[in-house]
């Protein structure tokens, strides 16, 4: 069955498109514009801070940057599945009167978002290099980890937005968990510096370290990058392993559902 | 299979549909009452074979819900048959609601370049056409407005631009013909006119039969999902009109079973309406060309009528009002009337295109109320020598001079 004649170029400009709509519709209207991309880290960044580093003592040294690199994966990641799993059903309109590619629409709104976590990146990673005392050999790794977690996302990304399209609860559910899941995630905290998860408690920091499959991806990340060290081969294998099963369970999936999607929406 | 750009192949499509009754939107929705949904089963389309040729205009007709969307959503893949297969080439653009897409904060430019993308053109495409594309909407002075700001004309005007600048070897159009005034439709016409002389083909659906007649060099009529028929726009025109006559039947019939109290104010109303040729016939009679009319009403009052007229109309199939007439505007001044009595009207020399044709009659009163109205009291059909289409009829010659 083949329908017109497909070739993937013909799209890129659909594509580029609807990234610009993405990032402009954004910030279109507002006073500050692009500069909340920034703005809002920031405020996160201060109140965290506040919380975790003067009130709770985590002895992390240059604690806003390490919070901060965190936020920047953890915004590529979580944020890019929220648009990602919304983006057909608010694309409604495009979905069911024109026919092409049906992956474009959430592949643009989470490079939508990439361009958010982007922006963090180019901060984060000078104060890294500048800041932080560890070496800059493992630096060599991020690009690598970059592309893991991007297949990752894209992945987890494409599976949500097909399914969002059955059922619309996968937008609130994924509302619902953000706040826990970033919790849980060692994000504002490193495993070996909670006092919780120390002695008879270590299974805790194991448990919460590979059951939640975006753990080693922050995990890997902090280290190269912020920490300055090799990241353990068991994070960037578990980061090989996850990207690739998520990127083909997403697009397996998305594919089955791609049919019938014009018809649900 | 090869297939030749600009040519359209179906074999034994069906689409089958799942109309579900208080349809699940939630998990928690599914999960509790899994099976308790009911679904009706619906074949929307139903072993559908279709070849268009590279250059044809092929118009889509048929009833409101006997699968004409279905069928071009299908062909423009956004839709996947359940059975058959569908093969095309060529570049499409479907015309399937105007601007699809457009984004309310972006201005007139940014979307002309989102709108164009999403109709398969890439960015150096579209600078080659923008002027084009400005030029023809006619609203050059808000391009860099925001859509929003737009009126719905402009908004409409912006995206056929876009819309018929996109260089198809495909165009599909479904009913968006009927936008922005008449001159702007003017215009739209004329420009999917001249992709037909240019060899493009064309796949029109649409409800404007008229439109079917003046552009199509084919005419696909499809009744329940079914082509009822398939060749010149004449003859399929022909099999609709005896749809919509038998459906519009039915209809009476059930307004009849379910209605028991027509539209009668005074003691008066119409009991009998009959036509009657020039040359005699009666009944449901066909019309020569130039051969009048005679409207026969019979009425009863069990009031007295005074100062009352009768008036008689003939309309289309669809409803469209062609003529209509009353004895006040022939200048007659009805007597003071009690009981049955017959009147007759006499239209000489209609001057009716062929075709199917009903009559209506009413009884008001001078100011105007009604008394009593018959929407479809009678039909009649007009015979003609094929040589020319649409309601009216004129003695038309040709000379080269």
């Amino acid at each position: 069955m083949t329908v017109g004649s497909f070739s993937a170029g013909r799209y890129v400009p659909l594509y580029r498109n609807l990234v610009r709509r993405e990032v402009r519709q954004r910030y279109k209207g507002s006073a500050l514009g692009v500069a909340w991309t920034l703005v809002t880290p920031a405020i996160m960044v201060a109140a965290y801070s506040l919380v975790f580093k003067f009130l709770l003592r985590i002895q992390i040294p240059h604690y806003a940057l390490f919070l901060f690199v965190g936020l920047t994966v953890w915004t590529f990641f979580f944020g890019g599945a929220q648009m990602g799993a919304s983006s057909l059903v608010s694309n409604a309109s495009l979905v069911t009167k024109v026919s092409f590619p049906r992956q474009i629409v959430p592949l643009a709104s989470m490079t939508g978002n990439a361009f958010t976590a982007g922006a963090m990146f180019v901060i984060a990673l000078p104060l890294c290099v500048i800041l932080t005392e560890g070496e800059w050999a493992p630096l060599v790794m991020l690009p690598l980890l970059i592309v893991l977690l991007g297949a990752f996302t894209v992945g987890f990304g494409l599976l949500l937005s097909a399914i969002n399209v059955y059922f619309r609860d996968v937008e609130h559910i994924l509302g619902a968990i953000g706040l826990p899941w970033i919790f849980v995630t060692p994000i504002f905290y490193s495993f070996s510096t909670v006092p919780g998860l120390t002695g008879d408690k270590e299974w805790v920091a194991t448990v919460l370290h590979w059951c939640n499959p975006i753990a080693p991806f922050v995990i890997a990340i902090q280290d190269s990058l912020f920490w300055g060290e090799w990241p353990f081969w068991g994070d960037v294998l578990y980061s090989v392993v996850a990207a690739i099963v998520m990127l083909v369970v997403g697009m397996r999936v998305f594919r089955r559902l791609e049919r019938e999607m014009a018809v649900e929406l | 299979m090869a297939v030749e750009p600009g040519r359209i192949r179906l074999r034994g499509v069906s689409r089958h549909f799942r109309v579900i009754h208080d349809r699940n939107l939630t998990l928690k929705e599914t999960m509790l009452r899994r099976r308790r949904t009911t679904a009706t089963e619906k074949w929307a389309l139903r072993e559908v074979d279709l070849d268009v040729e590279p250059g044809q205009a092929i118009g889509i007709i048929g009833q409101n819900g006997s699968g004409k969307s279905t069928l071009l959503k299908m062909i423009s893949g956004i839709l996947q048959p359940t059975e058959g297969s569908v093969h095309l080439r060529g570049r499409l653009a479907a015309l399937l609601e105007l601007g699809a897409g457009f984004h309310p904060d972006l201005t007139g430019r940014e979307n002309v370049y989102l709108n164009a993308s999403i109709l398969g053109l890439s960015k150096k495409q579209t600078d080659l056409h923008f002027d084009a594309m400005v030029e023809f909407s006619g609203i050059e002075p808000f391009i860099d407005t925001q859509v929003k700001f737009y009126s719905s004309g402009m908004y409409v005007r912006l995206a056929f631009a876009v819309a018929v600048h996109v260089d198809p070897d495909i165009l599909l159009v479904d009913e968006v013909l009927a936008v922005g005034d008449e001159q702007f439709q003017r215009k739209c016409l004329e420009r999917i006119r001249g992709f037909q002389h240019e060899g493009r083909t064309i796949v029109l659906v649409t409800h404007g039969l008229d439109q079917v007649a003046e552009f199509c060099d084919r005419a696909v009529v499809l009744e329940h999902g079914r082509v009822a028929a398939d060749g010149s726009p004449r003859e399929a025109l022909k099999v609709l009109r005896a749809e919509f006559e038998s459906t519009r039947l039915e209809e009476v019939e059930r307004a009849v079973k379910t209605s028991d109290a027509p539209i009668v104010r005074k003691g008066a109303k119409f009991t009998g309406i009959a036509l009657r040729t020039d040359s005699g016939a009666t009944g449901h009679p066909s019309l020569k060309r130039g051969e009048g009319l005679t409207v026969a009403v019979e009425l009863e009052a069990t009031t007295p009528l005074d100062d009352w007229d009768i008036g008689i109309g003939i309309a289309t199939p669809l409803g469209t009002a062609l003529y209509g007439t009353n004895t006040k505007l022939l200048g007659v001044r009805l007597p003071l009337h009690v009981g049955v009595g017959r009147y007759e009207f006499h239209l000489g020399e209609l001057a009716l295109g062929e075709g199917d044709y009903s009559v209506q009659a009413s009884l008001t009163s001078s100011d105007g109320t009604e008394i009593h109205f018959v929407p479809q009291a009678a039909e009649f059909s007009v015979e003609g020598d094929g040589s020319s289409h649409g309601a009216l009829a004129a003695r038309a010659r040709f000379t080269v001079v």
